[in-house]
């Protein structure tokens, strides 16, 4: 136990900027001595305990990437492939395990964040700037004392926000930093923290990002050894506003309330493929988001315990391209939809080891556009999910059944069936040897995604007919976890391999004619993977610590639709989908010192597809992605400084995550933190 | 611990490793079924690709008859880079090749003998807007290229330069020329979500004065046409939608310039032989291909399949007729989901040979 405690107080001592790990458990798991949770437990043991795997990039980790979005970040998971269209402006979806983004949930904050209109979120858009840490669950969360959504989707990614932390004599704490850029990012921020009573306490924040990003890239116009020139992306430009602020009620020990309101506002061009011999540039988009939402807990005692939470939430997109060849000159699209959801869970723990939870999630979707005859559909959901757990030292079982139905509306023409589905879950962890933090885990889980608005009602390429794409998750895997000698502080690994099942996947192709393209539920995937990660902390001498990270994917996901050669599926049976690298990860290596901190990172993948047809000229080439970071904390008076200065793909990789939409090579990013 | 430095060192091996182990996975080889095409007094075949939108992947794919060889992309070969996005259009005029590139905005000249590009042009308009150029036709050492922006260009193929620009309809999607006129089929298939709805029109050119003498109303959204025996012009109407049910095979007086007849015919794109029509259409909705004769002098019917050996094909999307051998060439883009082939049918409708994977999205076919 008190070589346990060294490692932490060590690893986060190097952090002045936190205050010590006694203080600083987040209180989701301080505030609940549920039965799955140990007080004492590092995230990383966390990691190894869970019957499905779980994932964790803490505030340290993040800062040591350099990384300014999630996105960025996520890329760093093992099994996840981020679709990137590049830059800060550009799309940024995260799949998992080759399932497709919309499988995916994001949690803000405990609370899931939806886009019915699309159904995948556009993850680049939240800032690590308030963000103390990402959490990603395959499967889901062996935490069953959650909201029915968080059992509704084949993975969750949750970004948790920064928790108010005050000394006994200082109730106000300032954070502002600033960071800026190559290609004209400057991104200045400013977070309080303060407490209002001994019950009450609140932060806001607000951040301000602007970019020209007009970095260049090479275009190729052929093979390597065709003809090339340099270019200079165009319409990059990005100006992002965001502003939050949250109430934090902790009325005892066992009672939580929290409510938060976010606005957003993006204006961004929207660079399109890169195009040879014509480049100019006609789209812009506009955003608009605002949501509040609130949460609260309360442990009645030892048995009970309950968790209300509701959100509502508006967004509103505006699309416009100049150059349209309609008589109109232009084409406009303004959307707006709307959410209002509420949840409410209970936990009640039989024994010790026994525990069971009841969550029921309601929520109204809407979608309106001002496009001549749209169907402004309405989507009401109502989730109940119904799960238990077993606990000892030894063992973790967790199941859970979730039963969906979900109704629509539209203004015009029919709307899609009710739809009411049963979604069960099975995971377990065992630990074989009694001394050794070694175990042997395992899940099945089969879900589905509705269609989203786009994909059922949107202009002609909509089809009101669609059902739901079906997926079935297995997946068995080992996770060992040691402290270990003075030197070699902690080593802690994980290995799973994991069979998915995609039926009725949700693809376009043209149904009408060449140009309109609908969507149909047509294919079947077949995917088997192996996700590695490895982490080791070494304590060099004295103040001196390395921590090592490397992850790796390996990814067969075939097209299994039909293997009949006279039918067209059948000329890309057996094919690797689009876009799904068969090898990917990532290796990060942070060098703590008592003078700066030094961090490198890399992200590669191997080829991939662009489309379904495995054929050379499909082919788009791999890649690696370094980057490094120097840090160096110090104090001034009373203020604690931080300098960052990082230089990111500094081998200025020329690569695509998706074809003709270059990623930026080469550049620089510097960030100043006061924090007092 | 030593155990523990050699785990850290092969998983940091493993990972390097991988990192560079780019080709684990063999590409799957095509399934060879091709049968080589053969002709006599033709000595080459040209398929124009149009790729995928966005994927700058327009190929131009080239078959010897004499030497049974092929190139998969002859203007990337000859020319060191590639047409760019979505091609839409091909013609042979003279010694030299044209080849509309609707995405890229660039029509490029090609010489024939070599495949060398002998100039590129650039479709924009003052603004650097983009026109979109998507078909092309000659008359009398002049190229005439219609654009989405309503434009006509007409290009010197002497000079190779721009020397005239008219405006025709909306989104004018392809034109012919017959008894010294242009007729240009103007489609306003961009308007179709608009309350203005799609344009109806064929614009008739005068070719001596270059300037628009006439609006033909021939039903809603024109394409594809192409002039006929006589004096005729026949073009489809594919309907607001574009949905099969809607599309129509129009005839057009040339000499009196009115709409003739309308048939009760539904293809949605064609070709013509003599005095007949070799008529394809893909039903979207039910994945069905239909391939049929229509005699254009009996104005019946004359078969309505086509192929009588039953060769299936999957997504017609262009067709041809060999002038000199009378062989009707149809290429099939397999619902867009995979490269496509191209099958060649002796008048008859029995298959004479075919090659597939041949690139993405062939749209036009044209022979030497």
């Amino acid at each position: 136990m008190k070589a346990w405690l060294k490692f932490v107080s060590i690893s986060v001592g190097c952090a002045p900027l936190l205050t010590t790990f006694a203080q600083e458990i987040p209180d989701s798991i301080r505030n609940y001595s549920i039965p799955e949770v140990r007080v004492t437990e590092r995230y990383y043991t966390r990691e190894v305990r869970s019957g499905a795997p779980i994932q964790i990039l803490s505030g340290d980790e993040l800062r040591a990437l350099n990384a300014m979005q999630v996105s960025d970040a996520v890329k760093h998971f093992a099994g996840v492939t981020v679709k990137d269209y590049g830059g800060i402006g550009g799309l940024k979806t995260i799949s998992l395990r080759s399932l497709g983004a919309q499988h995916t949930t994001i949690g803000y904050d405990g609370v899931t964040v939806t886009d019915c209109q699309t159904g995948q979120v556009d993850i680049g858009r939240f800032s690590l700037h308030n963000v103390d840490r990402l959490m990603l669950n395959n499967g889901q969360s062996d935490q069953i004392f959650q909201s029915a959504r968080y059992f509704a989707s084949a993975g969750v990614l949750n970004i948790f926000t920064l928790t108010p932390r005050f000394s006994e004599t200082k109730h106000s704490n300032f954070q502002t930093a600033c960071k800026a850029g190559s290609w004209g990012l400057v991104n200045p921020s400013f977070y309080w923290e303060q407490r209002l009573s001994g019950k009450w306490s609140l932060t806001a924040d607000a951040e301000w990002l602007s970019s020209d990003g007009d970095y260049p890239y090479i275009l190729y116009y052929g093979g390597e050894y065709d003809q090339k020139s340099r270019e200079k992306r165009k319409n990059t430009s990005v100006r992002n506003l965001r502003a939050e602020a949250a109430l934090f009620g902790n009325f005892s020990e066992t009672e939580h309330l929290r409510l938060r309101a976010y606005y957003y506002q993006s204006s961004r061009g929207l660079p399109s493929a890169t195009t040879f011999y014509y480049d100019d540039e006609s789209q812009h988009l506009w955003d608009k988001n605002v949501f509040i939402q609130g949460s609260y807990k309360k442990e009645f005692n030892r048995r009970w315990a309950i968790k209300l939470a509701g959100k509502w939430d508006w967004n509103y997109q505006r699309y416009l391209d100049e150059d349209y060849k309609g008589s109109a000159g232009k084409l406009e699209n303004n959307y707006y939809q709307q959410e209002y959801y509420l949840s409410a869970v209970a936990l009640y723990r039989a024994t010790d080891n026994l525990s069971f939870s009841l969550a029921t999630d309601g929520s109204v979707n809407k979608l309106h556009a001002d496009a001549a005859g749209f169907a402004s559909p309405v989507r009401y959901s109502w989730l109940t999910a119904f799960a238990g757990k077993y606990v000892t030292n030894r063992l973790t079982l967790s199941a859970s059944l979730l039963s969906t139905i979900v109704d629509e509306t539209v203004s015009d023409g029919s709307s899609a069936e009710t739809r009411r589905r049963l979604s069960p879950y099975v995971s377990m962890s065992f630990k074989p040897f009694p001394q050794e933090e070694f175990r042997i885990r395992a899940f099945y889980k089969h879900i589905f995604r509705l269609p989203s608005f786009n994909d059922l009602y949107y202009g002609v390429t909509g089809n009101r007919d669609l059902n739901p794409e079906n997926v079935t998750q297995y997946n068995v895997g080992l996770a060992y976890a040691k402290k270990m000698s003075s030197f070699l502080s902690y080593i802690s690994v994980t290995a799973d391999g994991y069979i998915n099942r995609i039926d009725d996947k949700i693809m376009a192709i043209p149904t009408r004619n060449l140009f309109i393209w609908s969507m149909v539920n047509l294919g079947k995937v077949d995917i088997k993977g192996l996700d590695l990660t490895s982490n080791l902390g070494l304590s060099l001498w004295k103040d001196f610590e390395l921590t090592l990270t490397g992850n790796y994917t390996f990814q067969k996901a075939l097209d299994v639709t039909s293997s009949d050669p006279s039918t067209v599926e059948g000329k890309t049976y057996k094919n690797q989908i689009a876009y799904t690298p068969s090898s990917s990860g990532s290796a990060s290596a942070v060098l703590e010192t008592p003078y700066i901190d030094l961090s490198y990172s890399m992200l590669f993948s191997s080829k991939r597809y662009i489309s379904g047809e495995n054929i050379d000229q499909n082919l788009l080439n791999g890649y690696t992605d370094h980057s490094i970071s120097v840090s160096k904390d110090f104090r001034w008076k009373k203020v604690l400084c931080a300098v960052n200065a990082g230089l990111l793909n500094f081998m200025n990789k020329n690569y695509e995550i998706v074809k003709n939409f270059p990623m930026p090579g080469r550049s620089f990013r510097v960030t100043l933190t006061f924090k007092y | 611990m030593k155990f523990l430095n050699k785990m850290f060192l092969t998983l940091a091996a493993c990972l390097v490793l991988s990192a560079c182990d780019d080709s684990n996975e063999p590409d799957p080889t095509p399934e060879g079924d091709d049968f080589p095409l053969v002709e006599d007094g033709t000595s080459t075949l040209l398929v124009l690709c149009s790729g995928m939108w966005n994927q700058n992947n327009s190929s131009l794919f080239r078959y010897s008859f004499e030497t049974g060889t092929s190139v998969s992309d002859y203007f990337l070969a000859e020319n060191g880079r590639g047409l760019g996005d979505t091609a839409n259009d091909m013609g042979i005029y003279g010694s030299k090749i044209y080849i509309v590139v609707n995405e890229s905005n660039t029509v490029e000249i090609v010489d024939r003998t070599t495949g060398k590009s002998l100039k590129q042009l650039s479709m924009v308009d003052d603004e650097n807007g983009a026109r979109q150029p998507r078909s092309v036709a000659f008359y009398k050492n002049k190229a005439y290229v219609c654009s989405f922006d309503g434009t006509v260009a007409r290009i010197d193929t002497t000079s190779l330069n721009i020397d005239g620009w008219i405006t025709c309809g909306r989104n004018p999607d392809d034109l012919c020329v017959q008894d010294g006129k242009l007729y240009v089929a103007n489609s306003g298939g961009l308007d179709y979500m608009e309350p203005i709805g799609v344009d109806r029109t064929v614009s008739v050119v005068d070719l001596n004065t270059f300037s628009e003498i006439k609006k033909i109303e021939v039903g809603p959204n024109p394409g594809k046409i192409l002039p006929g025996p006589g004096h005729s012009v026949y073009v489809v109407t594919r309907g607001a939608l574009s949905t099969a049910e809607d599309y129509h095979l129009v005839k057009i007086d040339t000499s009196a310039d009115v709409c003739a007849e309308i048939y009760d015919v539904h293809p949605e794109n064609f070709a013509i032989y003599e005095n007949r029509a070799y008529l394809y259409r893909y039903d979207y909705t039910t994945s069905e291909s239909e391939i049929a004769v229509f005699n254009l002098e009996s104005r019946q019917m004359e078969r309505e399949d086509f192929i009588t050996d039953g060769t299936k094909i999957n997504t017609p999307s262009s067709i041809e007729v060999n002038p000199v051998s009378g062989n009707v060439y149809i290429t099939d883009a397999n619902a867009y989901m995979a490269s496509s082939d191209i099958l060649s049918f002796s008048p008859e409708g029995t298959l004479n040979g075919r090659l597939d994977r041949i690139g993405v999205s062939a749209i036009c076919i044209a022979f030497e």
